[in-house]
């Protein structure tokens, strides 16, 4: 028996972005929901009717009323879409939880909140065997009971939400999923959620990540997984996110002064305005070339959705004749020299004095 | 001395320039060293110094010089100055015509090959003098006019020559164009964040307000978080409550209990309702004994009331008999004091007639003696008048003839002799006689007679003044005058006498004697029994009072028969009326036999209900806790199901208020919040660092400017440091850009220019002047320096010691110092200028 599907999860509808200009804030928060219409439309590419995401749907446990209601409106958008979600450790269920807000709302035919850990059939002689989160800290293993499901069916798809036992360094202990868990309780395909990069977890197990990226992490993100319970350990990721971010290191040398750019970090064909850039400047410049640099970032910062950079880790060196470059021999010189001399005796300040000078002094 | 290439002033010349006028005025003799010119205001000593400036840098057909005119004169202003540079001597002839022909401009020396002229002179003054206005190069240094002294900003200008004597670029000073601009900006960039007082502004204010606001939020989101936690609380809680309250079983169990109890209470609550009808009736019966007693009560008033009116009755016909026996007493009493008062009345009036016979009979003797004296008055008063007023004026006439006479008679002297009379008067010898008689003088036989022609008028005045006065007497059959008043006063006192006596007449007799007479005659004659007329009077008034009185008493009667009639009328009525209600005896006896029997009757009724209530008071004990017992049951369901009811309602409310609460999404604000509150914290962290960074670079690019400035003015402060402190003590002083003084430094402090007295200030001025002029013989090219009454604030102390300072000065290059303090100078040294007049010749 074959059973095709999305597998998606972490959407978390709803974050805020705080830490971002307005319009950015705003372009992040929309394309969230936007992804959803992105989901729909490659489940309809790839011929398949279900999605199922794998947890924190939402990005708080008691979200917005309007939040609830743009994301009911655009699944039920998707009428020929089977979306089953899951609740996971942003979004858990029990009295009051937004799941219950979300059926007093009223749920379109086609949603289908998996909030009991008990089988669901979707098809004949497949079922999912969901593991919702009901509490934020339920401290045992919700996936145990898909030893003995109970059901009768050819397919079982574990769907279910947190780490699994000796994946990453870091794994959160309230939900821990046993890393054979697949295998234990006979699960065509377990779809994981909360790691947001696209991941294998286990035989036939994985995370799909994220389908829209929210961090500089740099993983496999903004992309979702087309499960085909034949080929269940080689699911097909298909990309979907609107907005990409990078991280980008550059080290500078300044023997090798050259012009600043970004060709040789950025993608070929990358869209600046639906690209975030974190970008670090490391290693030594010269003081001119750091300058060269600043100029450079902030020309660039306009045409970029977000470009954000630290030179924290930049060691500037001020040469003598970077200096004379700069300043002449005038009083300025002077000035330059004095603030040179603060910053060897340690004074913070007397970098960010020297740039503002030479700044100034070019003006 | 001064070096060899300072130009010095030799002397001054001028005339018909302002006050000095075609007199003109010159100043010869000035030395190199300090010369000093002390004369009081209004001399003209500012005036001394335009006019040098004006002929070493006005051209000579300049309209500016118009200023030097003498008021009201058309004369051309002419100057000369003779100055020498280096030892040679130049002599400066100017006059300003104003373009006219009289302009000249002359400068001639031997140096010179020819006497320049005109533009050629102007020229070489340029040449010699390093400028070509008084307002730049060192004149506009050293020339000092009144009130020049506190100036304390130099011009460009100033600051360039400054800079020229230095040898340096006017930049190092004020520094360089890349320090400024690169200080203006950092300034500008600083502003955006920071105000004057260093407190954040723009948008390092914003990042602050922003981060202040996010936490605000963070804390009202948290606050909301709280309240939706405690209401999910208390939903469910009051869930498990409802659970509980609607638990089936209890509800059933309550339900039969209560049935059970309605059951037994049933029957009880008959017993109860026959004690409450028992209890009724008991009560109607008491109502109804109550009744019979008042009926009863009200019967036995009425029998009382019966009662007394006819005792009243009887006893009205008793008060009848009496009355009517009191009022023929009354009556008889009244006549008797009638005819009491009416012969008491009679008596009294004879009484009073007899008395006024008496009367009468001595008005009439009176009367008659009145009368007689009448009759012997009139005739006295008849007797003639003795005419007064002609009489005094007849004796004046005469007295006045007499006078008149004796005033006009000639004297008679007898020397020596005897035997001589006059008007029959004997004449002693030496004695004098008046003739005022005939005149006969008789000397022995001789007579002789004197007459006195002019006598005539007077003698015959008098004759007619005797024979009237003697007429007078005749008419009054007087001898005398002296008769003639005393008949006069008699006649006028018995007139008055008369008028007198006739008036007592009247009033005794006022009809006439004969009426009084007539009435004598008709009283009647009782000279028998002449009574007492005044006891008579107090009888009439007793009889009076006892008739009144016994009026009184019959009128008393006479009310209390009317009262007593009234009263016995009412009771009888009254009678009447209640034994028409109440029947004869025989029926009232009844009535009241019947009246009894009812009230025993009911009392009767009233006893066997008490007892049968008691009986059942017993049973309804017992009834009655089986009742409550049932309502209990009843309530406790009843309040179980108002508890449901409320807990659904506050669960509902709970529910819709957390629904509120989670719809608003406090979790996201929060989120939000701390977001948008770490990103400003980056932006205000990013900010301050900037603000350090220009705190930084200013005071680095600043301290370049001042190091510069010192190191460029350090031959000017070489010369004033020394200054400084031999005026204060101790103390240097610091320029800022401008050449401005920016601080004095002192052991006691440093002062910027605001916190120093005007005195210090001018005298810090001063030094500095003093200090270019030292600095200008040092390079060359130096002028003198003229100070014209600059000490305004300086005590004598002070001056003093600025004197020193000059004659130092003096040491390098001229110095010329105008003042008006004469006598403080006077001791101060310098060579003294006598100015002299410059006239034509």
């Amino acid at each position: 028996m074959r059973f095709r599907f999305i597998h998606t999860a972490d959407w978390q509808i709803g974050k805020p972005f705080g830490n971002f200009e307005d319009e950015t804030k705003f372009r992040l928060q929309e394309e969230r929901y936007a992804v959803i219409d992105r989901i729909a439309e490659t489940a309809r590419t790839a011929s398949v009717t279900h999605v199922l995401v794998a947890g924190d749907v939402f990005d708080h446990v008691q979200p917005a009323d309007r939040v609830l209601r743009r994301t009911l409106d655009r699944l039920s958008k998707a009428k020929d879409i089977y979306w089953w979600l899951l609740p996971g450790n942003h979004d858990p269920s029990g009295p009051n939880s937004l799941w219950q807000r979300l059926s007093e709302m009223g749920i379109p035919n086609n949603v289908h909140p998996l909030l009991e850990p008990r089988p669901v059939m979707v098809e004949d002689e497949v079922a999912i065997l969901p593991a919702p989160w009901t509490s934020k800290h339920p401290n045992r293993d919700l996936t145990a009971w898909f030893e003995s499901p109970n059901v009768s069916a050819e397919v079982l798809i574990g769907l279910a939400h947190g780490s699994v036992q000796g994946f990453g360094s870091d794994p959160d202990p309230r939900a821990l999923i046993p890393s054979d868990r697949s295998d234990r309780s006979s699960l065509a395909y377990l779809a994981l959620g909360d790691w947001h990069g696209t991941k294998r977890a286990g035989p036939r197990a994985f995370y799909s990540g994220t389908p829209e990226p929210d961090s500089f992490r740099n993983n496999e993100r903004g992309q979702v997984l087309l499960v085909d319970t034949e080929n269940a350990d080689a699911p097909e990721t298909i990309r979907v996110g609107g907005f990409d971010w990078l991280k980008v290191d550059i080290v500078l040398h300044p023997e090798q002064q050259s012009e600043p750019s970004l060709d040789a970090v950025l993608p070929t064909g990358v869209d600046h305005d639906r690209t975030l850039l974190n970008l670090s400047l490391s290693g030594n410049a010269r003081f001119s070339e750091k300058r060269a640099w600043e100029t450079f970032l902030a020309e660039q910062a306009q045409s970029f959705a977000h470009l954000a950079w630290s030179d924290d880790a930049l060691d500037v060196v001020t040469a003598e004749q970077d200096l004379a470059d700069l300043l002449g021999e005038g009083a300025l010189r002077n000035v330059a020299q004095a603030l040179v001399t603060q910053q060897e005796s340690g004074n913070p300040a007397a970098l960010d004095a020297l740039n503002l000078l030479d700044l100034y002094a070019r003006q | 001395m001064p070096a060899s290439d300072v130009i010095r002033v030799d002397a001054v010349r001028l005339r018909n320039v302002r006050r000095f006028g075609p007199d003109g005025l010159q100043l010869e003799g000035l030395t190199p060293g300090l010369n000093v010119l002390a004369r009081p205001n209004e001399f003209g000593k500012s005036t001394i110094l335009d006019a040098l400036k004006a002929a070493l840098f006005l051209p000579a057909r300049s309209a500016r010089a118009k200023t030097l005119v003498t008021q009201g004169s058309d004369a051309d202003p002419y100057v000369e100055v003779a100055f020498s540079l280096a030892d040679k001597s130049f002599l400066l002839r100017k006059r300003f015509a104003f373009g006219r022909k009289a302009t000249l401009a002359e400068l001639s020396s031997a140096v010179l090959p020819a006497v320049l002229k005109g533009s050629d002179a102007e020229l070489k003054l340029t040449e010699l003098f390093g400028t070509d206005r008084a307002e730049a190069g060192a004149p506009s240094l050293l020339w000092l006019a009144q009130g020049q002294g506190m100036t304390p900003d130099f011009s460009d200008e100033q600051v360039k020559t400054f800079s020229g004597m230095l040898g340096s670029a006017v930049t190092d000073i004020v520094g360089g164009d890349d320090t400024r601009r690169v200080e203006e900006k950092a300034a500008e960039a600083l502003a955006r964040i920071e105000d004057k007082r260093g407190k954040p502004r723009g948008a390092l204010k914003d990042a602050h307000e922003t981060i202040a606001e996010a936490e605000t939020q963070i804390a009202d989101s948290d606050a909301k978080l709280r309240e939706a936690a405690e209401l999910s609380n208390q939903v469910e809680t009051l869930g498990r409550k409802l659970k509980r309250l609607a638990e089936p079983d209890e509800e059933r169990r309550l339900v039969d209990d209560l049935q059970r109890a309605e059951d037994e209470a049933a029957s009880a609550r008959q017993v109860v309702e026959r004690l409450g009808h028992t209890e009724a009736n008991l009560r109607r019966l008491e109502e109804q004994l109550d009744d019979k007693k008042a009926a009863l009560t009200r019967f036995e008033t009425d029998l009382n009331a019966l009662n007394t009116l006819v005792k009243r009755l009887g006893m009205a016909d008793e008060t009848d008999t009496d009355l009517s026996q009191r009022y023929s007493m009354a009556i008889d009493q009244h006549a008797a004091a009638e005819k009491a008062f009416a012969q008491a009345t009679a008596e009294s009036k004879a009484a009073h007639a007899s008395v006024r016979k008496n009367l009468v009979l001595r008005q009439i003797a009176a009367a008659e003696a009145i009368a007689h004296d009448i009759a012997e008055l009139r005739k006295k008063a008849q007797a003639p008048a003795f005419d007064q007023k002609a009489f005094k004026r007849w004796e004046r006439q005469q007295l006045e003839a007499e006078a008149q006479i004796a005033a006009d008679a000639p004297l008679v002297r007898l020397v020596t002799g005897a035997d001589v009379s006059l008007d029959g008067q004997m004449l002693a010898a030496g004695e004098e006689a008046a003739v005022t008689g005939d005149g006969h003088l008789l000397v022995g036989d001789t007579e002789i007679r004197i007459s006195a022609p002019r006598r005539g008028d007077a003698a015959a005045s008098l004759t007619l003044a005797h024979r009237e006065i003697a007429a007078l007497l005749a008419s009054v059959n007087a001898d005398t005058v002296e008769d003639a008043l005393a008949a006069e006063q008699d006649r006028i006192r018995a007139k008055d006498s008369l008028e007198a006596r006739i008036g007592e007449l009247r009033r005794l007799a006022p009809e006439g004697i004969d009426a009084l007479k007539a009435e004598h005659a008709d009283l009647p004659d009782r000279s028998g029994e002449n009574g007492d007329p005044d006891a008579a009077d107090r009888a009439v008034i007793r009889a009076e009072e006892a008739l009144k009185q016994r009026r009184e008493a019959l009128i008393a009667v006479e009310k209390a028969q009317a009262k007593a009639k009234a009263e016995r009328s009412a009771s009888r009525i009254e009678h009447d009326a209640l034994v028409a209600r109440l029947g004869d005896a025989e029926t009232r006896h009844a009535t009241r036999e019947d009246l009894h029997a009812q009230v025993e009757r009911a009392r009767d009724q009233i006893g066997a209900a008490r007892l049968t209530l008691e009986r059942l008071n017993t049973d309804a004990a017992a009834s009655k806790t089986k009742i409550q017992a049932a309502a209990r049951i009843k309530e406790s369901i009843d309040q179980r199901r108002q508890e449901r009811q409320n807990a659904e309602v506050e669960l509902a409310r709970a529910q819709a208020t957390l629904s509120t609460l989670l719809g608003a999404g406090a979790e996201e604000e929060r989120q939000a919040a701390a977001e948008k509150r770490d990103a400003a914290s980056k932006t205000a962290e990013r900010l301050e660092r900037q603000r350090a960074a220009l705190h930084l670079l200013l005071d680095t690019v600043r301290s370049e400017q001042a190091k510069r400035r010192e190191a460029t003015l350090a031959p000017v402060t070489r010369h004033l440091t020394p200054m400084v402190r031999y005026l204060y003590g101790d103390g240097s002083i610091r320029f800022d850009a401008k050449l401005t003084t920016e601080e004095l430094e002192r052991m006691v402090g440093t002062f910027s220019p605001s916190q120093l007295s005007q005195g210090t200030q001018e005298q810090i001025a001063l030094l500095t002047r003093f200090a270019f002029a030292k600095l200008s013989a040092d390079t060359g090219g130096a002028v003198p320096l003229i100070l014209d009454d600059v000490f305004a604030y300086a005590d004598d102390d002070r001056v003093e010691r600025l004197f020193d300072l000059l004659h130092e000065v003096a040491e390098a290059t001229q110095v010329i110092v105008l003042t008006c303090r004469e006598r403080l100078f006077a001791r101060l040294g310098g060579h003294r200028l006598e100015p002299q007049p410059f006239p034509e010749t």
